[in-house]
């Protein structure tokens, strides 16, 4: 770990390289969104957020609405994730609220979402998404949470991933019982 | 019918839900989707609760396959105890659910995915939340969603999901026990778990640790975390789980089935090469194939020479200490230092991402309970360090002739320390593999490079 604690002190800073640009994640999440049979919408801001992109969908009169975050890390992921909070306080319950990462490590998300840190009680809580894109082997993944598009099932590489939050939720276990029983 | 011999039941209600297919969630008003998966209801948000520790965790969700279709009453769904609208807000009380099934296709070796499939209307049902599983379980609805749900629907849920999830499933019925005090409570519910229940999952585990690699034809791979680790294959066999913990090689086996063309697969022994090791034709192509070509071998029983990748959900880790020529074994919970001058959280990091990292292997917490466990490296008898929590977590499994001479945080984790301590205390390594009662460090290639031997 090159530093424990970011400068603001709040949260860490993770011993992680960026392996793409946003540039380069934006590109493969387009594409991933249009084939999904997403269009555009322009990103105006929301609130006192700007998403760096929105999408939307319909299906029989359903309407189906994303914003999405793009950041390149888990050291930049807090920051996305305020955003999204920022939005949802504006749009609530209207639109899937996603935080869009590159491939990450495994391990330290797991230390951001529950074992150094607990990102992932205010992530639940607020019902916003993780997606992991890898624009190299042209994939998607959602990894927290799950659009109300179900049919982003036959699109995501590999929807089981969704599972991810379960294998956190039990990490989780000792943290609900503390708070639970240690008053 | 379920019908449970050895404890008297009280009176039940009977509901019927649909059983056709395109009609298995008619009236079911909550979502069921990963959407909902992992969350967290607050003490103050909750409805009801079922099992978790304020009932010392005896509550269960039990699933037995049968082999005569007329045991099974296809869309029966038997309730004993309170519904939902009947308890006040707040209630906590032990339960049980047992989900009884029959398929033309369908044995035990399918229990393990078809619990998966019980959980799942509370894993992913809108309003629920669901911790743990088999005998530490703990579930939870909150208020909003309270009037949504009864247990003809949420029964009717659990129905449903084992069939569209597993459709080996031809029939299936469940019978739910809420055990309020009245309809017995803990004492209920604790009586079918000793009489009936907790025998049933000794007699599978049994049957699972019977197994034995040598007993099996194939073996399974599991690529689910390459998203992570983009060229991490995962190999399960009967006596190596793989590192999440999450699943058992007759699990792995009974996924193929449902899915064969899933992130789970079979995975050809091919020819033993090394038994000591653990090398297989079958296993280092599969590897190599499906790792981007990127790993040549493994050995399925080394953490030294060609261990297997990791991912980064591991529980634990073997990890090599050159000045003693010996392993050392942490697990997560671990916080402090170990005698290479990293913690989990740092050795984690570059052990993960699916490199082929010789000298460190992740760990499933039952990985070292397997007879085979570490055995190309020397077995137990090369172990040198590890925390003392881990240490006592396995004492079953550690040769009891071995268990004090392995050192702890407690002896130390400088290595002239633990070096002193293993020369007193006599650990077979210092003559095993130490020459004239020296290490003689391994030259570990780096990650992904060969061995100049191979």
């Amino acid at each position: 770990m090159k530093n424990e604690k970011s400068k603001e002190a709040w949260h860490r800073i993770y011993d992680e390289e960026p392996l793409f640009t946003r540039e380069q994640v934006e590109k493969a999440l387009r594409d991933f969104l249009t084939y999904a049979g997403y269009q555009f919408a322009p990103t105006d801001p929301i609130g006192f957020m700007k998403p760096d992109l929105a999408a939307h969908r319909t299906v029989e009169k359903k309407r189906y609405d994303l914003i999405f975050v793009i950041r390149e890390g888990i050291n930049q992921a807090v920051e996305g994730l305020r955003d999204l909070a920022a939005a949802k306080c504006f749009r609530k319950d209207t639109v899937d609220y996603v935080l869009v990462l590159p491939p990450v490590s495994e391990h330290y998300l797991i230390e951001f979402l529950i074992e150094k840190e607990d990102w992932y009680f205010p992530i639940k809580d607020h019902l916003l998404q993780l997606w992991l894109v890898n624009p190299e082997r042209e994939k998607v993944d959602c990894l927290l949470g799950w659009p109300r598009d179900d049919d982003f099932k036959h699109y995501f590489s590999n929807p089981n991933l969704a599972g991810f939050a379960t294998y956190i939720a039990n990490k989780a276990t000792d943290k609900i019982m503390d708070e639970e029983f240690d008053e | 019918m379920i019908r449970i011999e050895a404890v008297k039941l009280p009176e039940g209600r009977v509901f019927q839900a649909p059983t056709e297919l395109d009609e298995l969630f008619d009236g079911v008003e909550i979502e069921i989707s990963p959407r909902w998966m992992g969350q967290k209801i607050r003490k103050n948000d909750m409805y009801l609760e079922l099992g978790g520790p304020k009932h010392g965790y005896q509550s269960y969700i039990h699933v037995d396959v049968v082999s005569d279709e007329d045991r099974v009453e296809d869309g029966r769904i038997e309730l004993i105890g309170p519904d939902i609208d009947e308890i006040e807000p707040g209630t906590s009380v032990p339960f049980g659910i047992w989900l009884r099934c029959w398929g033309s296709q369908l044995n035990e070796d399918h229990v393990d995915p078809l619990i998966r499939a019980g959980f799942m209307p509370f894993e992913q049902g809108e309003g629920w939340m669901l911790v743990n599983t088999r005998d530490t379980i703990w579930i939870r609805m909150n208020k909003e969603s309270a009037h949504k749900n009864n247990w003809h629907k949420m029964g009717q849920s659990l129905l449903g999901m084992a069939k569209i999830n597993f459709p080996l499933v031809e029939k299936v019925e469940a019978l739910i026990i809420i055990a309020s005090p009245e309809v017995g409570g803990r004492e209920l519910i604790q009586k079918i778990l000793d009489t009936t229940i907790r025998p049933e999952w000794e007699a599978y585990d049994a049957r699972l640790m019977g197994l034995e690699d040598e007993d099996v034809d194939v073996f399974y791979g599991c690529t689910l975390c390459q998203t992570f680790a983009p060229n991490h294959v995962c190999c399960i066999t009967p006596q190596r789980n793989p590192y999440c913990g999450i699943m058992s090689y007759l699990g792995a086996k009974a996924l193929v089935e449902i899915d064969p063309y899933g992130y789970s697969f079979v995975m050809p022994k091919g020819e033993c090469l090394d038994p000591l090791m653990g090398r297989y034709t079958g296993v280092d192509q599969t590897v190599y194939e499906r790792s981007s070509r990127t790993v040549k071998y493994v050995n399925l029983y080394s953490s030294l020479r060609y261990p297997q990748t990791n991912c980064g959900c591991f529980e634990a880790a073997a990890f090599y200490i050159p000045e003693l020529d010996g392993i050392g074994l942490v697990d997560r919970r671990h916080p402090g230092d170990t005698p290479i001058g990293l913690n989990f959280s740092k050795m984690a990091g570059f052990m993960s991402g699916g490199n082929q990292n010789h000298g460190t292997m992740g760990l499933s917490i039952r990985t070292p309970k397997s007879k085979k466990f570490l055995q190309g490296d020397g077995g137990w008898e090369r172990i040198v360090w590890m925390p003392n929590e881990y240490k006592t977590l396995l004492a079953d499994c550690i040769p009891e002739e071995l268990y004090d001479k392995i050192a702890t945080e407690e002896v130390g984790i400088d290595v002239p320390t633990i070096k002193e301590f293993l020369l007193k205390s006599n650990h077979p390594i210092t003559t095993k593999h130490w020459k004239d009662g020296e290490p003689v460090p391994l030259k570990v290639p780096k990650p992904n490079e060969d061995w100049p031997d191979q």
